[in-house]
């Protein structure tokens, strides 16, 4: 085995010690800064594009503070604040609640998830790289062929990014808060100069429903969808905070106001090309020169989130045992090749890119319900520690094979509640809908089902531990 | 020290780690279950502010727009 593929092994394993105090890099400033770098990029422009389709300006902002400070304080309740307390991140804490191999399965749903947000920022380069062609040349490339050969090229560069390991990747981290800080700068200005906000304010949604209380409720779903796709990026950089307090606060300044701020930018372009696609916004808006630098710009700052994403998950992919031992190369193809296949259907990925953010919704609100019930009700604050590094069956955490049943019961069972109020694919809405948001109606059921069960079945089985907290007590 | 060994004793070759890993964690746990934690929780006026955001910002926005829209 090579020098650099023990560095990724020993990384892995790294990854999931506890990090001490005096290991800690983040204050609550410095957390502040990298939170808001990482809350205002793409995903706000892509975000805000949709909630243009159903709510005027001044609503998708009240949507969008409102949605993402839910879902922000129930994510950091669920993993910013126990991490900080022991020091690890989220997916080795889940194990005091999903088992084991429960967290395994997880990890692989959660690399679902971050597939589908590289197909999505792929397809946006790839569509950058058409409307800058289709200027230059006048001609036109917007063919479906030119958007996957595109997108697959961008996934290739993200992919080498990767394999160049982590010295390239916080090369590139580093570009890429100054990049997207510069075309926020951009677009801010020239919408002041050219257009006005008072003229923004007053302009309708792009494509609404005839409801608009419907619409407003759509705008939350999606917004607290957007809060909860964090998940797996909070606990991991809650646990290099120094305190409590330098781990919560920043990510409702950064993940709910700033991430805010380049959402309402993203409904603002939006409304005024009446497109909902961040590729085609900049062109229009700041002219041939500086629409062309801007989509540039846009695409090199996705190239760096995607090598980004590529790179953690696949490092957390190495957790699952299957994969601890192979090459850096095969782990990465475990990403990649799913990645590849995806953008052979790109459109119609990136046209329900809204899809991404229902399926945040129903892998992550049941986890961070069952998070907060778990680790505030249930286990009092308080962890045993040595059951996490425990990987055999004597570990208290190993539950019925390594999975929790109550959990995976949970988890399971929320998925038609979600169902019952709203299909995430299509966005068709029941009657329910109206009187319930589908993820708000998901979270209390998943909290009251996993305390109730948890009590009458892992707490009189003996299972997971609490009986044991119950004694020290 | 006492504790550190029956850290080792319940975890060594258990863990799935390098022995140099193994012996770090054995430290880190030591330290942990000493303490009780690594960091202290959140203040109380900390979750009164949570709480006050989480109404006013979370809850009272639906409530306007349903009153105004429903």
């Amino acid at each position: 085995m090579s020098k650099q593929e023990t560095n990724y092994n020993q990384e892995a394993e790294f990854d999931v010690l506890p990090v001490m105090k005096q290991d800690r890099e983040y204050g609550f400033r410095d957390y502040s800064f990298v939170i808001t770098g990482f809350a205002v990029a793409t995903w706000c422009f892509l975000i805000g594009g949709t909630l243009a389709f159903f709510v005027d300006f001044k609503m998708a902002i009240v949507a969008s503070i409102s949605g993402n400070l839910i879902a922000i304080i129930l994510l950091s309740m669920s993993t910013s604040l126990p991490s900080v307390k022991y020091g690890v991140d989220g997916f080795t804490s889940s194990i005091s609640y999903l088992g084991l191999n429960g967290t395994k399965s997880y990890l692989v749903l959660n690399a679902i998830v971050t597939v589908g947000w590289t197909i999505v920022l792929c397809t946006l380069v790839s569509k950058s790289a058409i409307q800058i062609l289709n200027t230059v040349t006048g001609g036109d490339f917007s063919g479906n062929v030119y958007v996957v050969t595109f997108g697959l090229i961008t996934a290739f560069v993200c992919w080498y990014v990767t394999l160049k390991g982590p010295h390239l990747i916080k090369i590139m981290n580093t570009i890429v808060v100054p990049v997207f800080l510069v075309v926020i700068v951009i677009l801010i200005f020239i919408i002041s100069k050219n257009t006005g906000w008072g003229e923004i304010f007053k302009m309708a949604p792009l494509d609404p429903f005839d409801d608009p209380w419907l619409n407003f409720l759509i705008a939350f779903e999606l917004s607290l969808g957007a809060g909860f796709s964090w998940w797996p990026n909070i606990g991991g950089l809650a646990r290099i905070c120094k305190t409590s307090r330098a781990a919560f606060w920043p990510n409702i300044i950064g993940l709910v106001f700033a991430a805010t701020v380049g959402t309402g930018l993203g409904v603002a372009a939006a409304l005024l090309v009446g497109d909902s696609d961040p590729a085609s916004w900049m062109i229009p808006i700041c002219g041939s020169t500086i629409g062309i630098i801007a989509l540039i710009l846009v695409s090199i700052a996705n190239i760096s989130a995607n090598s980004i994403m590529i790179y953690t998950t696949s490092l957390g992919l190495k957790q699952i045992k299957a994969l601890f031992r192979q090459r850096w190369f095969i782990v990465t193809c475990a990403y990649m090749i799913p990645t590849i296949i995806g953008l052979f259907w790109s459109q119609l990925i990136y046209d329900k890119f809204y899809f991404i953010l229902g399926l945040a919704c129903l892998i992550y609100c049941p986890i961070s319900m069952m998070a907060v019930v778990d680790f505030f009700l249930l286990r009092n604050q308080k962890w045993d520690m040595r059951q996490f590094y425990n990987k055999t069956s004597g570990s208290k955490f190993y539950f019925w094979k390594g999975f929790n049943l109550v959990a995976l019961f949970v988890f399971i069972s929320a998925t038609p509640v979600y169902y019952f109020f709203l299909d995430p694919v299509t966005l068709e809405t029941t009657s329910a809908f109206r009187y319930a948001t589908a993820t708000g109606s998901v979270a209390i059921y998943c909290a009251v089902v996993y305390y109730i069960l948890s009590k009458i079945i892992c707490f009189k089985m003996n299972k997971g531990g609490y009986g044991d907290l119950k004694e020290s007590a | 020290m006492e504790n550190r060994k029956t850290v080792r004793e319940e975890l060594e070759g258990k863990t799935e780690m390098s022995l140099e890993n193994e012996q770090s964690l054995f430290e880190k746990l030591e330290e942990i279950e000493r303490d009780g934690s690594i960091v202290g929780p959140l203040a109380k006026a900390d979750w009164i502010g949570i709480a006050a955001f989480f109404l006013v910002l979370g809850i009272f926005p639906l409530i306007y727009y349903a009153v105004k829209l429903f």
